[in-house]
């Protein structure tokens, strides 16, 4: 079964974990390479500094606001672009796709255009006088998680909707018929009959949250920092390989553990319609 | 259950009249069969009864309700769709329970009505299984039980059958008939299938490009069609042009008269006169006291088990004639293409109906 796609990622990324993992055990000398041994002190390090416990939480924090935003966003629409007949579908998926066009580099910068104390949303506002002195908008929180659900959430809708297009509205209007008000139609019919999509959307977008650098570096300013760019830091400023490929596992093995934790909890909670 | 009374329905899409003013009474306990081609309107009728489809105007009273203006989930009707639409994720139990539960039932009854519908259809020992894990037949009856359990004022079907293989429909549209008849259920039952509602229903609506062409009884509807589409519909019609030249009397095109019962009603405008095929009879002479007698050559033979079917050519028109295979010796070598004789046929089997 080793065909090309099965080399490629072989090649391309099996490898280059395997190398990156080697490195996690390695020792660090302060300005020099480093020593080849086998430790877990990088390891240790991570578990005994409660710096990088903050730097864990606020990743895995805005990963969950920011999926769940997505995810209650992306269903209105995702569940419009899957039942509507109009001429203009492809045209509107186009839409959701077209922010993925522009680079997150770029996006970001159009970001901290808008939310910038002189940029356009407090210069709107203060010439409306709705407000008196600009909002702190860029680098907070805030600021990065709008940033993250803007890139993240068409991936949330198109997922969605391949799943929802998959339902026959006719079960939809089965429950109406028996009597279930819409809320509840899509409680008990629509929403678990879509929770495949639900994991699998959500899955998808927490990882490019938890992995996300660019948005949170220019968004966030200097004192914001969440895992990705703290594992750039680690080894392309302080040149510390080791700790850095430490961090960057701790990174993997929590994001899959929490995407697996979810999953099962989902797939308990609304036994999904295989 | 109740009467359903449906006023002037009208329902368009923009320029498109889906619905032309629809008017039916549908009586507490009777079975009403909308019966037509694929676009005439049946579906959308039947639509705008479960509150899916919004009348554009009219008024649709099920029992003492104007239930016009009420969402579908407040309309207590019991729909049978057409691919069953059963819920995937949930099993026969929780499919036939999900109407009680949104009527907040207690466990104990909820649990007492799901098996009673079940035994109804007689699915019960299926309680666990999933839809999926059903043959069509099987689905077909939890859709019905589904619906049925919620004692709705009026059962909705729409062509529940057409999913299932032939031999499966023949006995399934017998079971709902008799489930019908044994619970006086209000059914609305839409079918493009006419021997489906002719055995079925007691009272059949026959509609064509939105509008109602017939309302009646099977019998009255094929026995007594008032229009060439209906005639041509249900059933098979051979078809005459030609005008009402005096009592019972109508002239063909080609002037040859025919004699049609003259205190049948006739009706306005440009008529036809429609014969069943199984009125017809071919024979080498004229039967003895035959008013209705035409010179007809065989064009082709076609044998069909119960029947043998004569294509004749009579009056420049090719019509069809049924010989029954009562003997079993209908075999084509009776009756050879070329084969000229008289194609007979009583007065009273003479329909006229309008074009």
């Amino acid at each position: 079964m080793l065909g090309p796609a099965t080399l490629f990622v072989l090649a391309f990324l099996l490898l280059p974990m395997l190398v990156v993992l080697r490195y996690s055990v390695n020792r660090y000398v302060p300005g020099g390479l480093m020593l080849q041994v086998f430790t877990l002190e990088n390891y240790a390090h991570f578990f005994q500094d409660h710096y990088f416990h903050k730097v864990l939480l606020t990743t895995v924090w805005v990963s969950v606001v920011c999926t769940i935003v997505s995810l209650v966003l992306a269903f209105p629409l995702a569940y419009f672009l899957a039942r509507t007949r109009s001429a203009a579908k492809s045209l509107l998926v186009m839409l959701v796709v077209f922010p993925l066009l522009v680079g997150n580099v770029v996006r970001a910068a159009g970001w901290m255009a808008l939310l910038d104390t002189k940029g356009v949303v407090n210069s709107t506002l203060e010439a409306l006088h709705i407000i008196k002195a600009p909002l702190n908008i860029m680098y907070t929180t805030g600021a990065v998680m709008i940033g993250i659900i803007s890139i993240v959430t068409p991936f949330m809708v198109l997922t969605l909707q391949s799943v929802l297009e998959g339902i026959n509205y006719s079960v939809e209007e089965a429950a109406l018929n028996l009597g279930a008000s819409p809320i509840r139609t899509f409680a008990k019919v629509t929403l678990p009959l879509a929770m495949p999509g639900v994991i699998a959307g959500t899955s998808l977008v927490f990882i490019l949250c938890m992995n996300a650098y660019a948005t949170p570096v220019l968004l966030g300013g200097p004192s914001f920092q969440m895992m990705a760019q703290t594992i750039y830091d680690q080894i392309s400023n302080t040149q510390n390989w080791p700790f850095g490929a430490a961090l960057a596992f701790v990174l993997m093995f929590v994001t899959v553990a929490l995407t697996v934790i979810a999953q099962m909890f989902l797939q308990r909670r609304y036994k999904s319609a295989e | 259950m109740a009467k359903v009374q449906l006023r002037n329905l009208t329902k368009r899409y923009g320029d498109f009249v889906a619905v032309d003013d629809f008017s039916l009474d549908v009586a507490d306990g009777e079975f009403v069969a909308l019966l037509g081609p694929s676009g005439c309107g049946k579906t959308t009728t039947l639509r705008m009864i479960a509150g899916f489809v919004e009348a554009s105007t009219g008024e649709i009273r099920i029992g003492e309700r104007d239930v016009t203006e009420y969402p579908p989930y407040r309309r207590n009707t019991g729909m049978v769709f057409q691919g069953y639409a059963l819920f995937p994720h949930m099993t026969v139990f929780e499919n036939v329970a999900f109407g009680l539960r949104m009527r907040r039932l207690g466990a104990a009854e909820t649990h007492e009505r799901v098996a009673q519908a079940l035994k109804l259809v007689r699915l019960d020992g299926h309680v666990d299984r999933m839809p999926r894990q059903l043959s069509g037949g099987q689905q077909q009856r939890v859709a019905l039980a589904r619906a049925l359990v919620v004692q709705p004022d009026v059962f909705l079907l729409d062509e529940p059958l057409s999913n299932l293989d032939a031999k499966l429909r023949q006995e399934v549209r017998l079971e709902i008939r008799q489930l019908q008849q044994a619970l006086g259920l209000t059914t609305i039952f839409v079918t493009h299938d006419q021997e489906e509602a002719l055995t079925m229903a007691d009272r059949l609506v026959v509609m064509d490009r939105g509008a109602i062409q017939q309302v009646g009884s099977p019998a009255e509807l094929y026995d007594r069609p008032v229009n060439r589409f209906v005639a041509d519909f249900i059933g098979h019609s051979n078809f005459f042009n030609g005008r009402v030249c005096g009592p019972g009397e109508f002239k063909m095109d080609t002037g040859a008269i025919v004699r049609f019962d003259p205190e049948a009603a006739t009706p306005q405008g440009d008529v036809s006169v429609a014969v069943r095929p199984e009125r017809i009879s071919f024979g080498h002479s004229p039967a003895a006291g035959t008013i209705n007698c035409f010179e007809a050559e065989i064009e082709a033979v076609t044998f069909a088990g119960p029947r043998l079917d004569l294509i004749l050519r009579c009056e420049g028109d090719r019509i069809i004639a049924h010989v029954h295979n009562s003997d079993g010796n209908v075999a084509t070598e009776r009756h050879h293409v070329g084969e000229q004789g008289f194609a007979m046929w009583s007065p009273s089997s003479t329909r006229l109906v309008s074009r």
